[in-house]
């Protein structure tokens, strides 16, 4: 994946998260305080406005920083400063190898940053575990993230505004589960995403 | 001479305790914000923007939630000359003592060990 590709996918994220709006905000008002959803839409608009064409590494950097400056809460800094990490390893060309060290990158961030280590119902159960359905010929499949957000499910939060609910957070998919397969499906190498 | 920073998730939080500490330890520099947008909430921007003025080795207070995990990213993202530390220590007893401990000429490195002493 070149720079070119890697715009057009982080700019069609906009969209994605345009359309997930409502899905991210009914599962943040489950278990959270209901603003995911905006918050994901906010940032991605600015990341429209403000990445532009630019080397790989500062597009990852500039959308790090758009969306650091634009979404609230843990999430948005989570997401801003990993793709700011990500830009300092990444290649002009993103190949599976890099591909998978930059994922390798964005879990160590989350889990150092969020002070998370897995099993506690985070955007970190589907980002740290993205490497193990990273195809050989680099597919990053949605159906395939999917399923480790689905794994979030039954699990009972114990960081963030969620572990305010206990055993009820369970039965809900993690909103910041879930928007983590939206943003890591963007990286799939396959050359239609 | 240190400086003190202090990020809250409220304005209030922040000019109030850097008033405090102002009149208590004249002369010290104090670097003060808190809250997002009129409401309550840290970014990073915030505490860039305070970095970026700050003129020696700074010693940093945080309040409650994302507030440590911005200041981190902050710190880390931090390119000037200077030495940032980020004290573990109650914010308002904490940048007192800090303040108190400036003025009278103790060394960042001791202060920063009176600070880890302290329970937040």
């Amino acid at each position: 994946m070149n720079n070119t590709m890697l715009l057009q996918r982080l700019h069609k994220l906009q969209e994605t998260f345009t359309e997930k709006e409502t899905e991210l905000t009914a599962l943040d008002r489950e278990i959270g305080d209901g603003d995911h959803g905006v918050n994901m839409k906010r940032g991605f608009n600015a990341v429209k406005e403000k990445v532009t064409e630019s080397s790989t590494q500062e597009i990852l950097k500039q959308t790090g920083m758009a969306l650091m400056g634009s979404i609230g809460g843990a999430s948005g800094p989570l997401y801003g400063f990993s793709f700011v990490k990500m830009s300092e390893a990444a290649k002009d060309e993103i190949d599976v190898e890099n591909l998978r060290e930059l994922l390798e990158i964005f879990a160590e961030t989350v889990s150092s940053k969020g002070k998370v280590s897995g099993g506690e119902k985070t955007m970190y159960d589907v980002i740290s575990r993205a490497k193990e359905v990273l195809g050989e010929d680099g597919a990053l499949k949605l159906e395939d993230l999917q399923k480790l957000a689905d794994d979030t499910k039954d699990m009972i939060a114990t960081k963030g505004r969620a572990a305010y609910f206990k055993e009820k957070s369970k039965g809900t998919v993690d909103p910041g589960a879930q928007s983590a397969v939206y943003l890591l499906s963007a990286f799939t190498l396959e050359e239609e995403a | 001479m240190t400086e003190i920073l202090i990020i809250s998730h409220s304005k209030d939080i922040a000019s109030g305790t850097k008033e405090l500490i102002e009149q208590m330890a004249q002369g010290v520099t104090v670097h003060a914000s808190g809250g997002v947008g009129g409401g309550i909430g840290t970014n990073i921007g915030q505490i860039d923007h305070m970095l970026s003025e700050v003129e020696s080795d700074t010693i940093c207070f945080f309040d409650i939630g994302s507030s440590l995990m911005n200041l981190e990213m902050a710190v880390e993202m931090y390119e000037g000359e200077h030495e940032i530390h980020i004290a573990n220590a109650p914010i308002v007893e904490g940048s007192f003592l800090a303040a108190v401990e400036i003025s009278i000429g103790t060394n960042t490195a001791e202060i920063m060990e009176k600070l880890s002493e302290m329970v937040k």
